[in-house]
């Protein structure tokens, strides 16, 4: 068994039109537009645009303009300025989040659907249990409780990210650790660990790699709905949460809707962008995919 | 099925422990509930007292009773000095006997009057939202695996990404402000009058929920539907001359039912959440916002009471799932 | 707190009785209706122990248009959207403010009010007359008034009621300055079947007006004692008003329907729905809409959504209360003046004018508005020059290091939420501070903010207070005798022997002009103490529908014109919806 048998195992159903299939030009975009937002995210403070917090940067709730290109709020601070403000917090809180989900998560999920057993049994458990708390009343009581930065908010929807994806990679293990091939390798005499590593590993974390992009934009807009309820990040940090709260009061829709639709707008981009991605991956690597 | 049964049950009261436990826990560990009941009086520090260090006070009115002494009383009360199992234990107890006690906040209103008269306004909006839903997934699904990668499908697929990306209440938001506050199609509020007013106003609220689900659902249906279609039991009934209708409806939609019903299963939790934030949106006095309310209060009876409650409605619904899924798959049930 | 009454344990209230008790006469965490405010009044109109003296009559700015002709249609339910809950209605346990005034108003009567001048008339009480030679006052009630229980109105259900106020932990703590517990004697007296007999411990010459707000809300005996044994009922009330208690869900609304029977005369409306809807923006666009009625609120942006709506008329009073910024001067780093200066320099108040009050409401420099007789022209409040706050910093971090950091000192900012209002206020604020201090922002619950600065657990938070029709009712916010307890009433805990003996004198005094002069006086010991940053004064506005007729005026049972729009509050049983 060869790395490169990861994409063709012999019991597959093979239809037409797998081989050669490419991630296609819409994929590229998305990767493109999460590229862009990342990049001026970053180098945000060096780019020549306004302090998101500057109170009276332009008159007060103005429209889109060449000098402000989302407009200003109600306390005339420049939204473009704020939306890529907002884009780091969010960014990488959807990042932690999910990384911590899938590091944590998929590694339990592997080893309990690998082992069974009375581990399966104890890890399957927690999962279930963490399942039980309906999400966001998990993320409150916890962002109620703490102070709230960046990292305590990841790891209050990393936590939740976590029975998600291990459920996922767990039920994935069992399906592949009765595949033929690591049956096979059982017989042959590989231990577990070279099996969890060389056959399962490749094969239950690339369905990863696009649950990761999808997670990421749940995770994105988790941060938005505890920044809704006014339990995300404190203090000066600008997110998008916290912007469209501020802009979503009825008679702002009505004044100046640039508040609150422009951020939604990069959110809805971003986690278009994400979201598609993710399944053009996991469509990608599955080769199960045709027509009637 | 009896030993998938049982095993579930005892699932389920194992998990339903855990989750309180936790919740219990979290509560008394992370919050003071001696602030809670007593308020700044819990700041006092009566060994202090005791000891002759600090001079003793008395805040209350009734010159009878230092303050000392109504902390000592509160604590004796509500066996705050006690190890934190036992009187997880007690509430345990009284709990399962109905019993969640008295909110902190309102004033010795039981807790468990509040959650009732909280509960039927959540449970509509979420039933509703779950009608919307697979009233609009199941056409749109079977619909597009019968035009599988063909320009209907497409578009369903453009759209029903759109819907997943939009967060709940960037839509409400909208939603509320174009076709309650603007426009009046809808009320802006939940008025239960009537049957047809409640219908009306928790329409948007609803759908706000139900969209996002129906994404989901169709995509999942869409693609589960396509991969059944594949198999070769549909290939062979085509070849024996059976309509695509009826290989459609009769052959292919259950098996593939089966994700769906799994995640079916799964999205109630995030239903459950999610209508916390429609909830505060469109102002339906539900579970969720008095959730909200009691986690950032404090109120702790509150929260260990919705919590437990919102926890076992997951879980039986998950087990439902669960039976269903077995009476479903020929395949599980054998095992 | 525990409160141990007569051996059984009572179960407490706290932190929602701290809100009410802060919320009893006007204090309230500013900027928006959250909370709502003003208990005691609005208005600060001229005022005298008898209508004989000058009078300024409001200035109250009104879009309201003409009396519909064709005559009053009786009948109809009016929808009244209100801004803030309260946690329940009696007045002799629960603590109000505006919204519980609206409610209780239509049920309950005071036994005095305030006219359209600001004098202050019996209403309830027949006559009120001071006993020479002593601080007491004889109040005989009206004759053959009836509860809507059917009990007769009598001295034994005044008594009841004011025993179990002075009692009560927090309303309590409004009356004991005038009636300690130290002091020899009882309090009320009652002399026969229709008189009760005050003895405060001070000199007033305008007691009535004391009892122009809940501590005058009479409820029956009966309904003392059961709401004493059972909390809950404090859910309901009996009263002897236009209205009769029907229903009420918290947090949703109270439903009162008509009395066929009142006292008073006769009531037009079938029926009155109270609807909490927390964002009064909101409410505005539904009363705009059509789905409410009445919206009263002081929220900015509804009043502007209001002012705006065709089919929405305003009455608009901004001689109220005030917003502010209170500073705790009983605690580092606010316990020193120069610090207190520093941060008042730094206050964008122009910027609080025009972002958040949005041109509804004028710059404040005192808690009297300039067209009031009581307000002092020379009185300025300072801020917006940020250039007077360095050397003060400079200064204050060279003696007290440990309280800076980096050359500029620590301090807290508290504000209730989640609210966006709050939250604009505090980014608004912090920008103009932050040259100068470290600001730590923190956001908490309303039902925990207003303890907290209860307690003295607070630095700087932005707040709302003050409006009374007459002055004499905010000197319990400003005494030395409610600044060091451990709930402290004077916020502030502010003491100033000097400033107490004006209050004082002009509590005793019943020369108009020379109250004026006193409170004047105040006023610049105010400014010069730095407690208190002024911002704008609230605007208060009662938004009705067209077909809504006839908010103002009301009169009495016994004809005379009542004050409208005491801080938003008012009556209705004078209006009608039509056709």
């Amino acid at each position: 068994m060869t790395k490169a048998g990861v994409l063709r195992q012999p019991d597959d159903n093979e239809g037409p039109g797998v081989v050669g299939r490419t991630l296609g030009r819409p994929f590229w975009i998305a990767i493109g537009w999460l590229g862009l937002l990342t990049v001026l995210a970053l180098f945000a403070s060096w780019l020549p645009i306004e302090d998101p917090n500057k109170v009276g940067a332009g008159g007060p709730r103005l429209g889109p303009s060449f000098s402000h290109f989302f407009g200003t709020d109600a306390l005339g601070r420049d939204v473009f300025a704020r939306t890529i403000f907002g884009a780091r917090i969010s960014l990488l809180v959807g990042f932690l989040a999910i990384a911590f989900g899938i590091v944590v998560g998929g590694g339990l999920g592997i080893i309990a659907g690998y082992f069974r057993g009375i581990t399966d049994q104890v890890i399957s458990f927690c999962f279930f249990t963490l399942l039980s708390f309906p999400a966001l009343v998990l993320a409150l009581l916890i962002t109620a409780t703490i102070d709230r930065n960046q990292w305590t908010v990841s790891f209050t929807l990393g936590i939740l990210a976590v029975a998600s994806v291990g459920r996922l990679s767990r039920a994935n293990t069992i399906v592949f650790a009765e595949r033929e091939f690591v049956q096979a390798a059982r017989v042959l005499g590989a231990n577990s660990r070279r099996i969890i590593t060389h056959e399962l590993l490749p094969n239950v974390m690339i369905p990863m790699g696009a649950l990761a992009l999808l997670g990421m934009g749940i995770a994105i807009v988790a941060e938005g709905s505890l920044a809704f309820l006014g339990l995300s990040v404190e203090g000066d940090a600008v997110s998008w949460g916290k912007s469209i709260v501020d802009g979503s009061q009825a008679r702002d829709l009505d004044k100046n809707p640039n508040v609150a639709l422009f951020p939604i707008g990069v959110m809805f981009l971003t986690v278009l962008a994400l979201n598609y991605a993710g399944d053009r991956v996991r469509e990608y690597f599955d080769v199960r995919e045709t027509a009637f | 099925m009896r030993t998938l049964i049982l095993s579930r049950l005892s699932q389920l009261v194992l998990v339903l422990l855990a989750v309180t436990f936790l919740s219990f826990s979290a509560m008394n560990v992370l919050g003071d509930p001696l602030f809670n009941i007593i308020g700044p009086l819990a700041e006092l520090d009566c060994d202090a007292v005791a000891r002759g260090e600090i001079e003793s006070t008395s805040s209350s009115l009734d010159a009878t009773r230092t303050d000392c002494e109504i902390v000592a009383e509160v604590k004796a009360e509500f066996r705050l000095d006690e190890p934190l199992l036992k009187r997880y234990v007690l509430w345990l107890g009284d709990s399962v006997r109905g019993d969640f006690g008295t909110s902190f906040a309102s004033e010795g209103v039981p807790v468990s009057e509040i959650l009732k008269a909280k509960f039927p306004a959540s449970i509509k909006l979420m039933v509703y939202a779950e009608v919307i839903a697979l009233g609009l997934a199941i056409p749109l699904g079977v619909y597009g695996a019968y035009r599988a990668n063909r320009r209907p499908d497409r578009i369903l697929s453009v759209v029903s990404f759109g819907a997943l990306a939009i967060p709940n209440f960037a839509l409400g938001v909208v939603l509320l402000y174009v076709f309650a506050l603007k426009t009046g199609v809808f009320p802006s509020s939940y008025d239960k009058s009537s049957v047809w007013s409640e219908v009306k106003s928790l329409f948007l609220p609803a759908f706000t929920l139900g969209s996002g689900l129906a994404a989901g659902y169709q995509r999942l249906l869409r693609t589960d539907l396509v991969t059944t279609l594949q198999e070769d039991f549909v290939h062979m009934a085509r070849a024996k001359g059976m309509t695509d209708r009826h290989i459609m409806f009769r052959h292919a939609l259950r098996p593939s039912l089966f994700s769906v019903i799994t995640v079916f299963g799964v999205q109630t939790g995030a239903l459950i959440g999610g209508s916390l934030v429609v909830e505060q949106i469109y102002l339906i006095p539900g579970v969720g916002r008095e959730l909200v309310t009691a986690v950032v209060r404090d109120d702790f009876p509150v929260v260990l009471a919705g919590v437990t409650v919102i926890a076992t409605a997951f879980v039986v619904i998950n087990f439902a799932v669960d039976l269903l899924y077995g009476w479903l798959d020929p395949r599980v049930r054998a095992q | 707190m525990r409160i141990l009454i007569s051996g059984r344990v009572s179960l407490t209230k706290l932190p929602v009785a701290f809100l009410s008790l802060a919320l009893f006469a006007g204090a309230c965490s500013g900027g928006d209706d959250g909370g709502a405010s003003d208990a005691a009044g609005s208005d600060d109109a001229a005022d005298a122990e008898d209508s004989a003296g000058t009078a300024v009559v409001p200035t109250v700015t009104t879009t309201q248009g003409p009396v519909i002709e064709g005559g009053i249609t009786p009948g109809g339910t009016l929808r009244v959207g209100l801004g803030a809950e309260v946690d329940g209605l009696n007045p002799g346990a629960n603590s109000l403010a505006t919204s519980a005034y609206l409610i209780n108003f239509s049920m309950l009567e005071p036994l005095a009010y305030f006219d359209a001048e600001g004098n202050w008339f019996p209403w309830l009480a027949e006559s009120f007359e001071k006993i020479e030679g002593s601080p007491s006052w004889r109040m005989t009630l009206r004759d053959g008034i009836t509860f809507h229980d059917g009990s007769d109105l009598d001295a034994d259900d005044v008594i009841a009621l004011f025993n179990v106020q002075l009692k009560d932990p927090l309303i309590g703590l409004a009356l004991q300055p005038s009636y300690p517990f130290a002091f020899e004697g009882p309090a009320v007296e009652k002399i026969d079947n229709l008189t009760v007999q005050f003895n405060p411990l001070g000199e007033s010459a305008h007691f009535p007006v004391n009892l122009t707000s809940q501590l005058g809300m009479i409820v029956p005996s009966e309904y003392t004692e059961a709401t004493q044994a059972n909390s809950r009922k404090n859910q309901t009330l009996i009263g002897t008003g236009p209205f009769i208690f029907e229903s009420r869900v918290q947090d949703d609304r109270t439903i009162v329907v008509k009395n066929p029977n009142w006292w008073g005369g006769e009531v037009y409306l079938d029926r009155i729905e109270f609807i909490i809807q927390t964002d009064t923006a909101i409410a505005a666009d539904r009363l705009a809409a059509g789905d409410l009625d009445v919206v009263i609120t002081s929220n900015p942006d509804a009043i502007l959504t209001m002012r705006e709506a065709e089919s929405v008329r305003t009455i608009e009073n901004l001689l109220s209360s005030d917003n502010n910024l209170m500073m705790n001067t009983s605690r580092p780093p606010f316990d020193d003046i120069r610090v207190r200066q520093a941060l008042t320099y730094a206050t964008d108040r122009d910027g609080f004018s025009a972002l958040i009050a949005q041109g509804t409401s004028p710059m404040a420099d005192s808690m009297f508005h300039p067209d009031l007789i009581w307000s002092n022209p020379d009185v300025v409040q300072e801020g917006n020059t940020p250039e007077l706050a360095q050397p003060l910093v400079d200064d204050y971090c060279a003696d007290v290091p440990d309280d800076c950091t980096d050359g500029k000192i620590n301090m807290e900012f508290q504000h209730s939420g989640p609210s966006v209002v709050q939250t604009r206020v505090a980014d608004l604020l912090t920008s103009g501070w932050q040259e100068f201090f470290n600001v730590t922002v923190s956001e908490v619950l309303q039902d925990q903010l207003i303890p907290n600065v209860a307690i003295g657990e607070w630095q700087v938070v932005a707040w709302r207070q003050f409006g009374s029709i007459d002055p004499d009712n905010e000197v319990i916010w400003l005494q030395c005798a409610t600044a060091d307890k451990f709930i402290a009433l004077n916020w502030v805990r502010y003491c100033d022997e000097d400033r107490d003996a004006l209050m004082v004198e002009q509590r005793q005094t019943a020369d108009l002009d020379h109250r004026v002069e006193i409170w004047r006086d105040i006023q610049v010991n105010m400014n010069e103490s730095y407690a208190y940053i002024f911002m704008t004064h609230a605007n208060w506005t009662i938004g009705s529908h067209t077909r809504v007729q006839n908010i103002c005026p009301q009169f009495a049972p016994t004809g005379e014109e009542i004050f409208c729009s005491n801080g938003g509050v008012t009556f209705f049983h004078d209006t009608w919806i039509a056709e």
